[in-house]
């Protein structure tokens, strides 16, 4: 029988690698009803199915894919995969997500998400083939390089169109900030891809010969081909400059993560900016119905970084780049390449060697204590060193395989100081002295560190029209002033309910964000499900999904102090660049930011009244 | 007039935007199994839509039993009312432009409707003849000397070679 609704499959595949087990479980329609699919079934199975009694790296722990209605229609900006567990990095709610081919190839195969639980004592993939599930041996995949595992399987399978995620050495080695692949893709914060490591799971493949159906398939072509073409000026950047662009963007509102986060603005910018960049782009690339094309393949022709390579991602051009004082295109190119085939989160590795080269610039820690790496800013060799020592746990990767906040509790020395991470989360390429919004969004943003979650972009980007749509003009000036703590915590709340509720579909935000609010959302979702879903009950949605783990974090323990900042955002001004002189009030943000939550100003408790309008209360009982 | 679905595969971006636009118009459901263009991507830099080449002496058509496949004013065309599903023409074909519909079990190419074409979000997927493929890589391929050789006369003078 099929399912209620259109645009899912109807069942929910779980593997549990202890025993062997595979099983399906029929969907739920009132999962569906109430969180719709991607983040939203991740939230509700990691509250039901883990919590404070659960080890990240232990076999009880889930480890959660997940797409959405709309994933697999080809809709523009919809092939997103969501990935879910409890977090060995913050040891609280963690997830993450990528694009490409695997998310629509499971719904092809028909699942609309697979749990992964248990741990195998071997090492294992997944295959999923239709209703062929098999857990193979993958001894001899194991301790290879994510490209190289990815194309292994298909070759070994003789099959070009099966999707692979695996994980690198680094998931196998249990780097608290291991990430997971998929082709050019990561899945990168959280650690999940240690999660994946500890229960011996290398990789997953599908491939799948179903329809995805919609309720509306007469209707639904010409309104997938408006859907792209209606974002078309908003896109239009990723298309040109991918993320590059932001190099420059950033540079001018002084928000790099520059040395650390000594400063937020670098003088040599022109070395690592879009237009330096671009003389090695040699062509775009999109993912499955995408109409933004962000990705790009650059040559690199000559020299000691001589290659072909994705154009990163901002957070790894920041990550690899002035973060460490690097200003040297090629080798970001490269260092980027490698942190990817090693499998390891590039805010995280690059925000740990950053802290890493701080320490060593105010003696902290020196050469005897790195085993003879020079850690001076921009030693481009140290650097790639490190990346191989860190996904290894070798010499003084073993102390950096743990992430900043541990490995300063390690080395003790007063070196917690030059920590700059939210609930033990590296802090991406957002200097919140320069950005107000981002300082609120990275502090309480329920996986910890993370900009994602709310997408402060509309102060980021300074653009005026999206802000007059969205809200009204009555917001200007200050909602576009990155510098303003005016109408920030609004920004940031509005940001995360609508954020969680994309989540859900599961969109690209890059996509969506600036064209479409929930109306536009909402008709897509039921142009595919049936459903006749309002703007008002998706807001709903998404204030529940973030409510939910927002409680899941305060069963772990966690209270108004972990939605703090560094010192360094609150207490020292930004020394030079747009934000001079600037630092971030967090207390009252944190205040305002509450309140419009309906949470106490105490220790930001979820009201109860709060949990009754988002019907949570039964879910979320009160200790 | 023999025509093909033609992109250079360091224009085609790999977005699958032209399957997902097949699908949906010849089979109202999305499945790339039923697209009758397959995109394929190879490392970096080669991304390139797969779909009938509507040969002139089609392999398809002499491996054909039932003679099912035939060549109309130069495009390749599977009658399904003949056709029994062996699939020796999926065999027969160099390209793989030829597969088995997933329900059916008939065999189906390329009809060249050209709605995959509308939904190139670089515009660069087209419907063209042979002679227009290579009428255009004559004209590109001096892209780079006419842009510096016209600049080097107006600056005074013709100057051997470019």
């Amino acid at each position: 029988m099929a399912f209620k609704y259109k645009g899912y499959c109807g069942k929910i595949l779980r593997v549990d690698l202890s025993s062997g087990e595979i099983s399906t479980e029929p969907l739920s329609e009132q999962l569906v009803e109430n969180f719709i699919g991607g983040s939203g079934f991740i939230t509700k199975i990691l509250w039901d199915e883990t919590g404070p009694e659960t080890d990240p790296l232990g076999p009880d722990n889930r480890l959660i894919f997940a797409g959405g209605p709309i994933t697999g229609t080809g809709l523009p900006y919809a092939p997103r995969l969501q990935v879910g567990a409890k977090s060995p990095l913050t040891g609280a709610f963690g997830d993450s997500s990528m694009c490409g081919d695997w998310s629509p190839a499971l719904k092809f195969a028909g699942y609309d998400a697979v749990i992964i639980q248990g741990a195998s004592p071997e090492p294992v993939y997944l295959w999923i083939d239709d209703n062929c599930v098999e857990i193979r041996a993958a001894g001899d995949l194991w301790g290879k390089c994510n490209t190289e595992v990815q194309m292994e399987i298909k070759d070994r399978n003789h099959d070009y169109t099966i999707q692979v995620l695996s994980i690198g050495p680094a998931g196998e080695n249990l780097i608290k900030y291991a990430s997971i692949a998929h082709k050019s893709r990561m899945a990168g914060r959280c650690g999940l891809g240690a999660v994946m490591g500890s229960k011996k799971l290398k990789a997953i493949a599908v491939r799948g010969s179903q329809d995805v159906r919609v309720a509306h398939p007469r209707q639904f072509p010409g309104f997938r081909k408006k859907f792209g073409e209606k974002t078309a000026v908003h896109v239009a950047y990723l298309t040109q400059y991918g993320k590059s662009i932001l190099m420059d963007w950033m540079n001018a509102i002084a928000r790099h993560p520059v040395k650390n986060f000594q400063s937020g603005y670098t003088p040599l910018v022109d070395k690592v900016n879009a237009e330096e960049m671009l003389k090695y782009k040699v062509k775009n690339r999109g993912e499955p119905g995408c109409y933004g094309l962000c990705e790009k393949t650059v040559c690199v022709k000559t020299g000691a970084y001589k290659g072909l390579y994705k154009l990163p991602e901002f957070e790894c051009l920041s990550a690899f780049g002035p973060r460490l004082w690097i200003h040297d295109a090629e080798f970001i190119f490269h260092a980027s390449h490698l942190c990817d085939e090693l499998g390891m989160d590039a805010s995280s590795a690059g925000g740990t060697i950053s802290w890493a080269m701080e320490c060593f610039e105010k003696g902290i820690i020196n050469m005897e204590d790195t085993g003879g790496i020079d850690l001076s800013w921009g030693n481009r060799e140290s650097i790639l060193t490190l990346l191989k020592q860190m996904a290894g746990r070798e010499g003084f990767g073993r102390i950096l395989a743990e992430g900043s906040y541990r490995a300063a509790e390690l080395i003790g020395r007063g070196s917690d100081k030059y920590v700059m991470c939210v609930k033990k989360m590296e802090i991406g390429a957002q200097d919140p002295r320069a950005q107000k919004a981002m300082g609120l969004a990275n502090g309480v943003s329920t996986r910890g560190a993370d900009h994602c979650k709310s997408s402060a972009y509309f102060d980021e980007s300074g653009l005026e029209d999206p802000v007059i749509k969205r809200w009204g003009k009555e917001y200007l000036p200050e909602m576009i002033d990155p510098l303003s703590a005016k109408y920030k915590p609004f920004e940031v709340k509005d940001g995360e309910d609508y954020c969680a509720f994309v989540s859900t579909l599961v969109l690209c935000l890059n996509g969506v964000l600036f064209e479409y609010y929930y109306s536009g959302l909402v008709e897509a979702l039921n142009i595919v499900t049936g459903m006749t879903m309002t703007a008002d009950q998706a807001r709903i949605i998404g204030e529940r999904i973030v409510n939910l783990q927002r409680a899941y974090n305060i069963r772990e323990g966690l209270t108004r102090k972990d939605d703090g900042l560094p010192e360094r955002f609150t207490k020292t001004p930004a020394p030079e660049g747009a934000a001079k002189g600037h630092i971030v009030d967090m207390e009252s943000l944190l205040d305002e930011y509450y309140d419009l939550r309906g949470w106490d100003k105490a220790e930001g408790m979820i009201g109860v009244e709060k949990l009754k309008e988002l019907d949570l209360d039964e879910i979320v009982s009160r200790d | 007039m023999r025509r093909v679905l033609y992109i250079d595969p360091l224009k085609c971006t790999g977005c699958r935007n032209c399957e997902a636009a097949c699908s949906w118009e010849k089979e109202g459901v999305m499945n790339p199994r039923k697209s009758r263009v397959k995109v394929v991507r190879r490392g970096r830099l080669i991304d390139e839509p797969v779909a009938c080449q509507n040969c002139s002496r089609p392999p398809c058509r002499d491996a054909c039993p039932k003679g099912a496949i035939s060549i109309e004013d130069g495009n390749v065309l599977i009658d399904s009312e003949l056709c029994i599903g062996c699939g020796l023409c999926v065999k027969a074909c160099p390209f793989g432009a030829v597969s088995l519909h997933p329900d059916t079990g008939m065999a189906v190419t390329c009809d060249l409707c050209g709605v995959c074409t509308e939904a190139c979000p670089v515009g660069e997927l087209k419907i063209v003849s042979f002679h227009e493929i290579g009428a255009g890589k004559r004209w590109h391929v001096l892209d780079y000397p006419v842009a510096h050789l016209e600049e080097r006369v107006m600056d005074g003078g013709v100057h051997n070679g470019f």
